[in-house]
């Protein structure tokens, strides 16, 4: 599993407590970096200092596909999703909006509004990622621990990055 | 949304006929599917494929030519009259009502008829009854949903073969007994390589070829309070005891098998071994064994087969013998005194080893399919059909013998395409 922690950004950062980019320190900017409420830009120190450039680039190289990963940290690969369902049925969220999925029945047409996951052309795909136990708690920064759609999904078509 | 036309289907294309599917359907095309997986999708969407059979073709100077339907009846009813001993073979995606028909047109020709269970679970089916000398029963998948805590998928792999399967049936529903699902049961994997089907279970087993004997003789014999060995077949004796342990515990545990326990030299042995296993007196739990039948009709046939002319699970029939025999594709081919092919629902030109296909090849064909595809491309005549469960009503047989009832909800694409049923009606008249 590809998860980010925000003491492996630190490590990368300049940890000089600069407060340049208008946080505290080195260690809240780097969760407000992995929450994606600040850009990595703000350090200027990393961009300015020839100092610091390895350690850019392994940052950057980092980074990247968070920032193709949605609110709550994760990604969803259609192209490798075999449409084997296993999200919408093992996420809490989607069997409680949809109860019919508590027997592994899918998600009617109709229903896809409510849910986080449906599978449409046998392909997954993520309707209301708002619903999600994740989502609720991005803005204090300390994501709820969910996880089974990452650890069920059979082809590492969905990855939760944080 | 408005969504127009939404239609809640039965999935035909694999034997766990998934009764959650929907079509949304716009001028007369599906145009999305909900609830289908990949594979699921794919094949729904073949209706409206540029690669779709509409027009019957009459092979005519080395090439296919475009004819009348009538025309192509008549030369297949030709060519099959004249044979002193037809084969017909597919069966594996039609209707339980067409598979019937094709018995009969089988004894009317007096030729041979098979299916492609006889290379694949049928083989399984047979050897189960044989050993344990009383019929195949299972439990429904939905009893394994409601009460399995033990689910092994054993020389299978069901996320790229029946990806549905641990989703709709087995593992993650929350069952009447196991309420909450998935944190209740204990799913096993044993295969040579690391599938897909590996990722999130309890524990993964990788054996080395041909060596699942030896494994099912070692959890035998921790079931019955023998010492194992250090390592048995690459797998290390703590995992053998993990497993055994796990069998000992479990209540309700179902083996699902694939072909990676069929297609090895010891077959026979492997499926007897599974059996004592599962029916080992120091299990307290209900185990219960079922292959993971490929085909969405492929029971359907060995059923037709057994109630019309009494043979066993995964053999054809030989109705050139009186009174009819059993017999296989294989052996018929293989014989070759079939001097003509009747093929439908399969494309053995694809799925046949060289042998087998070279024996085909030199015999005139009667292709009923409804895509262009290796063995219509071989063809005499190709006659072009509607699909089961889309273009036509019919029953199929799920692969825990339950009874699925498929409609019709749209129509067919051409005036040349009839339902299976109807073409095998029309040949079976006609000669």
């Amino acid at each position: 599993m590809t998860k980010l922690n925000a003491f492996e950004v630190f490590q990368l950062l300049p940890k000089t407590n600069c407060k340049k980019c208008g946080e505290s320190g080195c260690m809240a900017f780097a969760v407000k970096l992995l929450g994606r409420q600040i850009e990595l830009e703000k350090c200027t120190p990393l961009f300015e200092e020839k100092a610091y450039e390895k350690q850019l680039k392994k940052l950057q190289e980092l980074l990247t596909p968070l920032s193709e990963a949605l609110e709550t940290g994760i990604i969803l690969e259609e192209e490798k999703c075999i449409g084997c369902g296993n999200c919408l049925i093992v996420c809490p969220v989607n069997v409680a909006e949809n109860p019919e999925s508590s027997a592994g029945i899918g998600v009617a047409p109709e229903k896809e509004e409510n849910v986080i996951y449906v599978v449409k052309d046998g392909k997954a795909k993520i309707i209301d990622l708002t619903k999600c136990r994740r989502y609720a708690d991005t803005e204090k920064l300390s994501y709820a621990q969910c996880r089974v759609c990452e650890i069920y999904c059979f082809t590492e078509a969905i990855k939760i990055l944080i | 949304m408005a969504l127009g036309q939404v239609e809640r289907i039965v999935c035909p294309h694999c034997s766990l006929l998934c009764d959650d599917v929907f079509c949304v359907i716009n001028d007369g095309k599906i145009v999305s599917t909900y609830n289908a997986c990949m594979r699921g999708d794919a094949f729904l969407k073949l209706v409206n494929s540029p690669n779709r059979l509409t027009n019957p073709l009459i092979l005519e100077e080395g090439r296919l030519k475009p004819a009348h339907l009538s025309e192509a009846l008549d030369v297949a009813c030709n060519l099959l009259s004249r044979a002193k001993k037809p084969l017909l073979y597919g069966w594996g995606s039609v209707s339980y009502e067409a598979q019937e028909v094709g018995i009969q047109l089988a004894e009317k020709l007096e030729g041979v008829i098979d299916s492609t269970s006889s290379i694949c679970h049928g083989i399984s089916l047979r050897l189960i009854e044989e050993i344990s000398r009383e019929e195949f029963k299972c439990p429904t998948l939905e009893e394994v949903g409601d009460m399995a805590d033990l689910v092994v998928y054993w020389g299978s792999n069901p996320a790229d073969s029946h990806s549905r399967h641990l989703s709709r049936y087995t593992v993650f529903p929350r069952g009447k007994v196991r309420i909450t699902g998935r944190l209740e049961r204990e799913v096993v994997v044993v295969d040579v390589i690391k599938t897909r089907s590996a990722k999130g279970i309890n524990l993964f087993l990788q054996i080395e070829p041909e060596k699942d004997l030896n494994l099912i003789k070692a959890l035998i014999e921790y079931l019955s309070g023998k010492e194992l060995p250090e390592n048995v077949g690459g797998i290390m004796k703590k995992d053998i005891i993990d497993f055994g342990k796990m069998m000992k515990k479990a209540q309700f545990g179902t083996i699902f098998f694939g072909l990676g326990i069929l297609q090895q030299e010891n077959f026979k042995e492997n499926i007897e071994g599974l059996i004592k296993l599962v029916k080992h007196p120091n299990l307290k739990g209900q185990f219960s064994l079922m292959p993971m039948i490929g085909h969405s009709n492929m029971l359907g046939f060995n059923l037709a087969a057994k109630k019309m002319a009494g043979v066993p699970y995964g053999y054809g029939i030989d109705f050139s013998k009186n009174p009819p025999e059993k017999t296989t594709v294989t052996e018929a081919l293989i014989n070759g005194d079939c001097d003509a092919a009747l093929i439908i629902g399969a494309n053995p030109f694809a799925s046949f080893p060289q042998k087998l296909v070279e024996k085909l090849q030199n015999i005139p064909l009667i292709v009923i399919d409804t895509q262009m595809n290796l063995t219509v491309k071989k063809a005499s005549v190709a006659i072009p059909a509607t699909i089961t469960g889309v273009e036509t009503e019919g029953t199929m047989i799920r692969m825990d013998m339950q009874t699925k009832k498929l409609r019709k909800f749209l129509d067919s694409p051409s005036e040349n395409c009839l339902p299976d049923k109807e073409i095998l009606q029309n040949l079976l008249q006609k000669i």
